[in-house]
């Protein structure tokens, strides 16, 4: 019986001192733990951000190169800040969205050139920043339809720059990551240019 | 007593376990959620990778179709050597693929590895030319797995997602054809249309394959000699310079140098870096491309075969432009004591002469060699060329009005240009086969296209905008006229 009183007391109760010992180191390792957490979350956070900026960008670069490759003509505003490219009416139709639901038409040839549709109501598609999205706005000339696209989200630290050379397009986007501590340079870094050649350009 | 003592110790080896559990199945969730978020930003990489070679192996495609069709006029037997024969309408197909010959490049390493390029090329009837229309579908396998990425449909402006995106389009188990994939791939369709050179190549004042050189003085402008406001009297006129006096190269940039020559224009090279370019006024490009179609000797079926060879004192005469007199002579040799008039029978009109020379053309700087007003001359030379600027006198004044073209070796050798002396020289150059040399003073009026170029000297080379519309059609061969991508 005394050896059994002896360990009901031992394991009965604890000390002031002992859980007041308990209660901070707990605190201590609960702060570290919440701290680390929340630093944890940031961090997932800001390189979410920056996957899908990186993944914004790409997919916008790909459609202004995509439609810029072979644009009759492109034209930059002054403010660089959109980009208006001209393409042939290569469709018999297009959907409400602007994309195509009908067949390639067969190009008529004229004295030195393939002709699509009518020449003088070709399709114009322009890029440029509406709140905080990147837009794609497509024209059929021969419908007179207009839509609006967004092809990228959230872009609202987003900086676009375009320009316009002889045979060639130059689209520029570059994004800010969230990372804390960044510095300008890091934003360059998150940079990215295609130089696109106009393949129907026809003067060098 | 003793069994309560086990009791208790059993129970705190339990929580261990389980708390050890929780926590590992926490972290494996987070890793899980973690490594997902992860591979959709992966297969971002892959499926956007494989779109844009998607794309290459369909350019390569069609180049080689284009080069099929440039085949056609040096030999037509081999020209569609692995192609399906032509049908009823004439269309042909073939598949490239890495192990075809000639192959598409092969893809090594992280990524894609496989590359196919579906073509269909088929003729069009354009008055009295054929020109073709070419569909290449490049196709390239996707890794990363069947499983889209982050990549959310398109949305209109309400934020409404649209029903489809209409940029990358991966395929993952069946193909167009309903066949079973055992991997997902992506393809791309451009289409091409070829209209045969008869159009104009003369669209800037320099053009070389390969290496361009420039030392000493020159320098390159402009002018347009059908436009008074840019020339006095169809001439160039220095007060009345352009800037579209642009140089090109079709070759890496890094076999050119400028050595810091004036140019009024542009000047473009097919990747890399043109060395010492301090001077130039215009753009520096270096993503230019062209076609520069081989010369081929002529194909006529009347020819006049007297004289058979241009050296003494001669005459003759030009035809209509249906019907042009059409010469064949072995050489072309004037020595200073030499005169070579071509006639024009119609003064006031326009008259026309075409001569094919087998063997080389050199012309003395004492030598006279009159094209007369309106006179349109054509040369196509199979040798050398050796031409004294003051030795040939284009009273027309126009450079569209002397077309000197080099017939390109088949064997795969260089033969030269070579253009001295210090008078003027007014005519249009077109040899890709050639190595053109110019050490004259005098000022040069035209374009020229040529295999490599070196110009030293002081001359002044200034590009007739208005050449930019002259049809070449001595050239065989194609070049593209539009270029379409089925977005479909």
């Amino acid at each position: 019986m005394k050896f059994s009183i002896s360990q009901s007391v031992q394991c009965g109760a604890f000390t002031l001192a002992e859980v007041l010992i308990a209660t901070g180191v707990s605190s201590t390792i609960a702060a570290a733990l919440l701290t680390g957490v929340c630093t944890l979350q940031r961090s997932f956070q800001a390189s979410e951000y920056y996957a899908a900026a990186l993944n914004d960008q790409t997919r916008a670069l790909d459609y202004i190169v995509r439609d810029s490759r072979g644009a009759l003509s492109v034209q930059v505003s002054a403010d660089a800040n959109t980009l208006t490219i001209t393409l042939p009416d290569y469709y018999s139709s297009y959907d409400a969205q602007g994309n195509p639901n009908g067949m390639p038409v067969t190009p008529l040839l004229g004295t030195n050139t393939a002709i699509y549709n009518d020449p003088g109501k070709p399709v114009t598609i322009s890029y440029f920043a509406e709140g905080r999205s990147l837009m794609r706005q497509v024209t059929i000339g021969r419908t007179g339809s207009t839509s609006k696209a967004v092809i990228a989200s959230d872009v609202d630290n987003f900086t676009f720059t375009f320009g316009a050379v002889d045979s060639t397009v130059t689209a520029s986007l570059t994004f800010s990551p969230r990372f804390q501590g960044i510095s300008p340079a890091t934003d360059q870094r998150t940079k990215r240019t295609a130089v696109i050649y106009m393949r129907n350009h026809k003067s060098a | 007593m003793e069994l309560k003592i086990k009791l208790w110790r059993l129970k705190n080896t339990g929580s261990t376990i389980l708390t050890a559990l929780g926590a590992m199945t926490v972290l494996t969730l987070l890793a899980g959620v973690a490594l997902t978020r992860i591979s959709a930003s992966y297969r971002v990489t892959f499926q956007s990778g494989s779109w844009e070679e998607a794309l290459r192996a369909a350019e390569a495609g069609a180049e080689l179709a284009m080069a099929s069709l440039n085949e056609l006029s040096v030999d037509s037997t081999t020209a569609w050597a692995g192609w399906s024969a032509a049908d009823a309408s004439g269309v042909r197909t073939r598949v490239y693929s890495a192990s075809s010959t000639p192959p598409l490049p092969a893809h090594t390493g992280e990524g894609n590895t496989k590359m196919y390029a579906s073509l269909r090329v088929d003729p069009i009837t354009n008055g009295s030319r054929t020109w073709y229309r070419i569909r290449s579908i490049g196709t390239v396998e996707v890794p990363g797995g069947r499983a889209m990425t982050r990549e959310s449909a398109l949305k209109d402006v309400k934020g409404t997602k649209n029903a489809r995106s209409m940029l990358r389009k991966i395929t993952f188990l069946t193909d167009r054809t309903g066949s079973t994939l055992k991997l997902p791939q992506t393809s791309r369709a451009i289409e091409l249309v070829a209209q045969p050179t008869a159009a104009p190549l003369f669209q800037r004042g320099f053009t070389a394959q390969y290496a361009l050189t420039m030392s000493g003085g020159v320098y390159t402008d402009s002018f347009d000699s059908s436009d008074a406001l840019k020339s006095t009297a169809g001439r160039y006129d220095p007060l009345k310079h352009g800037s579209k006096g642009s140089i090109a190269t079709n070759s890496i940039g890094d076999l050119s140098d400028l050595g810091d020559s004036y140019v009024w224009g542009s000047v473009m090279s097919n990747g890399g870096a043109i060395s010492r370019i301090n001077n130039v006024q215009g753009e520096i490009i270096n993503n230019f491309k062209t076609e520069l179609p081989a010369v081929t000797a002529p194909k006529w079926t009347t020819i006049i075969s007297n004289p058979s060879k241009l050296t003494g004192v001669q005459t003759l005469a030009a035809g209509t432009e249906a019907a042009p007199s059409r010469y064949k002579v072995t050489s072309i040799d004037l020595g200073s004591k030499d005169r070579l008039t071509i006639a024009n029978p119609t003064p006031g009109q326009a008259s026309y002469v075409e001569i094919w020379c087998t063997g080389d053309m050199k012309t003395n700087a004492q030598a006279v060699f009159i094209l007369q007003p309106g006179v349109f001359a054509k040369f196509f030379v199979e040798g050398n060329f050796s031409i004294a600027g003051g030795g040939v006198d284009n009273r027309s004044s126009n450079a569209a009005n002397f077309l000197l073209y080099g017939i390109s070796p088949t064997d795969g050798t260089s033969r030269q240009f070579k253009l001295t002396g210090g008078a003027d020289f007014t005519g249009v150059i077109y040899c890709p086969g050639y190595d053109f040399v110019s050490t004259g003073n005098g000022s040069f009026q035209g374009a020229v296209v040529c295999k490599t170029g070196t110009i030293k000297g002081n001359a002044g080379f200034h590009y007739d905008e208005a050449l930019k519309n002259v049809d070449s059609d001595a050239v065989g061969g194609y070049q593209m006229d539009s270029w379409v991508e089925d977005i479909r």
